[in-house]
């Protein structure tokens, strides 16, 4: 059993709220002054700051050196990232569109992954490697997957999916930080979405979940911006007299099994809402651990939701069907509740 | 040729056996006399030996099932065999499918009976199984009427009438083959054979004499008081058949051989193992059969001959300090000789009193067969024998 990390929730009463991309930004910033090995690599990471405006200002702090542009090219940007971090730097490579990640595949899956494991320990791959899930912005299907399941799916890899600004500046600084290869997903959707920050310094460890919301009568577990979906399902239940616990596992490898498992044990039903689609995804395994070990608990079977088995569409009105929304979540939980 | 595996019978009366376990799979290659399964009766665990080698094939009976003797329960398939036809299965007996159970109050599904599985919840049946509540008297609000948590935790809330509750049940134990058939037959005796008892007490000094002489002399074994009871009664007995009898419908059988069962107490129940012919037996012989049964019932290693063809029980149990009770007879026997411990107590002797060693007896007899006065002159010669200094 893992220890606890104590301080890993908000602070209650914050004065200062900033922007998810705020958090990521300031989380890169932070880590580039502590540690001269840190620097950013990506296509429009420089001038531009992102085509999402999430790292602007920092090419202007750290130069062209530490902010470098690249070429084109996902596999040889990640591949450069992977040997600069067997060589003793510390890279934040920046792949714009989660889809991308598939042109990395060798250098993450075979190369980054493998590294520490086949040379006995003696190399390591401290790299990051940013990049976005989600839907809805209407990108149609080559920039709109999840594939963080995918990754999930590696042994060797570390995937961070943060749902919150705190948590998303929390858990990037652990990554930087991280000896080991970590897939750092931010849903492109949430880089607006604002929350409280403080000021002073502080990191969220791998590997422990967050009750987001405490309750008693379902659990639903959720990732990325699942959770915030989830959390607007469990206002709509308590209108309903359906207390909803929502859990955010917050990185699904390392996953915090325990907290899922007793929240599941508590209320005796569970659900799982995750973006990336729901086939063989990481609704599965999840479910599967609580199925596992909290079915003499359950009330009722373990529910999934994720995206649908379908290229994402273009056209708006057919794009929203293919994800979770706080409608089917409160569907779906009201099913398990048995009150439909 | 397909060889029929059946349920054995392993004792006279035997008319269920329970599979307690198959040693070979179905599909595993096995040879004659080959340990296949272990068999529980009322009496006792037996391993079955194949009765031919080859395939076993058609197993239709799981370890815990209890099926009539001589019902088929596999087949040993010969290379080249195949599966007969379901028609040539052999019919099961009568009587061995359980009743379907109707629901209370007629609720439920609506068929009134229970077909299959009971719908409930992981979480409703481990909570069930935790408070002891039968979830096939409970209805369930769950999808197709499946039994869930609360229904479970209301059910234990609100008791089933306005009256108290009863009481609460910690754990259900299920009765062994051996603690059903104790209360079957126990419950058959007091029900059928009208009982008397005679109690008298025995001076057990002679007794106590000759034991402490035996282990003087460094015998190899010295006989417990229960066998020199058990010794008397065998000597008694061939004065008085009677007692020595089973009542059938032809009427009183009174029987030759005269074999004493002895009761052992078991963990999970009693057994009596029977000493053939006891009144043949020398005291000593008796002392070494009888540790040589006990030991063997503690085991659980008694075979059908062992614990058959009794005609009359000794029960004591003088070694828990009881002084005195009163026993069941052990049907069809006629009578049964319940004993206590011996105990130094004050009594009139000769014409003063004294501290002597004295046992309490109590003999149980079958009025449908016997009367006072016949068990009397028994009883009185079984004390006779035991104050008497005559021990062989």
């Amino acid at each position: 059993m893992k220890a606890r990390a104590k301080q890993d929730a908000a602070p209650v009463a914050l004065s200062r709220e900033i922007t998810f991309a705020q958090a990521i930004n300031e989380a890169l910033a932070e880590e580039m002054r502590r540690d001269p090995r840190v620097f950013v690599i990506g296509e429009d990471v420089g001038e531009a700051g992102t085509p999402f405006k999430v790292l602007s200002g920092l090419i202007q702090e750290f130069g062209p050196e530490r902010v470098i542009d690249s070429p084109i090219s996902e596999a040889g940007i990640t591949g450069l990232g992977v040997g600069a971090a067997m060589t003793g730097m510390r890279p934040v490579v920046d792949i714009m569109f989660g889809d991308f990640l598939t042109l990395t595949m060798d250098q993450v899956v075979n190369q980054a992954a493998k590294i520490h494991y086949m040379s006995g320990g003696k190399l390591k791959v401290p790299m990051v490697v940013r990049t976005t899930l989600g839907a809805t912005r209407r990108s149609a299907a080559q920039h709109s997957q999840s594939l963080h399941a995918l990754f999930s799916h590696v042994p060797g890899l570390k995937v961070a999916l943060p749902s919150t600004p705190y948590d998303a500046k929390g858990l990037l600084k652990t990554a930087v930080r991280d000896d080991n290869p970590v897939i750092f997903f931010e849903d492109k959707m949430m880089y607006q979405l604002k929350g409280p920050v403080p000021e002073e310094e502080y990191t969220i460890p791998f590997g422990v979940a967050d009750i987001k919301r405490p309750g008693t009568d379902i659990t639903i577990v959720a990732t990325s911006s699942m959770v915030q979906v989830a959390l607007a399902a469990a206002e709509k239940l308590a209108g309903e007299r359906i207390s909803a616990e929502i859990i955010d596992v917050r990185t699904t490898a390392p996953l915090d099994k325990e907290t899922l498992i007793e929240s599941a044990k508590k209320t005796g039903r569970a659900m799982v809402v995750d973006e990336g689609y729901e086939r063989y995804g990481v609704t599965a395994e999840i479910a599967s651990v609580i199925a596992d070990s909290a079915f003499y608990y359950l009330d009722a079977p373990v529910k999934r939701i994720g995206a649908m088995h379908v290229p994402v569409p273009f056209s708006p009105a057919l794009e929203d069907l293919t994800v979770p929304t706080p409608e089917t979540v409160v569907e779906a939980a009201k099913t398990l509740c048995g009150r439909i | 040729m397909a060889t029929e595996v059946i349920m054995p019978a392993l004792g006279i009366a035997q008319e269920k056996g329970t599979l307690v376990n198959w040693f070979k799979a179905e599909g595993q290659p096995i040879k004659k006399g080959e340990p296949l399964m272990e068999v529980e009766t009322d009496k006792a665990t037996v391993e079955i030996e194949a009765p031919a080698s080859g395939i076993l094939a058609s197993v239709s009976a799981n370890p815990g099932d209890e099926v009539p003797v001589g019902q088929r329960i596999a087949l040993i398939l010969a290379p080249g065999d195949s599966l007969p036809a379901e028609s040539e299965t052999a019919p099961a007996r009568p009587g061995v499918h359980p009743l379907p159970r109707p629901l209370p109050g007629g609720e439920g599904r609506g068929e009134g009976v229970v077909t299959g599985k009971i719908l409930a919840s992981p979480k409703a049946r481990r909570i069930a199984r935790e408070k002891g509540i039968d979830l096939a008297l409970l209805k369930g609000s769950g999808p197709e009427g499946s039994i869930l948590a609360e229904d479970v935790l209301r059910a234990e809330a609100t008791p089933t009438t306005t009256e108290t509750p009863p009481p609460k049940v910690k754990e259900i134990v299920s009765l062994s083959a051996m603690r059903r058939i104790i209360g079957e037959r126990m419950a058959q005796s007091k029900q059928t054979a009208p009982h008397f008892y005679l109690s008298v007490d025995v001076d057990m000094t002679e007794v106590n004499r000759k034991r402490t002489q035996w282990k003087a002399e460094g015998a190899d074994i010295v006989p417990s008081i229960n066998d020199f009871v058990v010794w008397a009664c065998a000597q008694g007995l061939r004065d008085f058949p009677a007692l020595n009898s089973t009542l059938t419908e032809r009427g009183v059988e009174l029987l030759s051989d005269i074999n004493i069962g002895v009761a052992v107490a078991l963990e999970e129940g009693l057994i009596v193992p029977v000493l053939r012919n006891t009144d043949r037996l020398s005291l000593t012989e008796l002392a070494s059969q009888s540790r040589a049964l006990a030991e063997r019932a503690q085991r659980k290693k008694l075979i059908p001959l062992d614990y058959e063809g009794g005609t009359f029980t000794v029960s004591n149990l003088g070694m828990f300090g009881v002084d005195h009770f009163i026993a069941i007879i052990n049907p069809p026997q006629c009578a049964i000789l319940a004993v206590g411990q011996v105990a130094r107590q004050v009594v009139a002797f000769g014409e003063g009193i004294a501290v002597r060693p004295m046992m309490t007896m109590t003999l149980s007899a079958d009025h449908r067969i016997a009367d006072g006065a016949i068990a009397a002159r028994f009883l009185r010669e079984v004390k006779r024998l035991l104050e008497g200094p005559e021990f062989k």
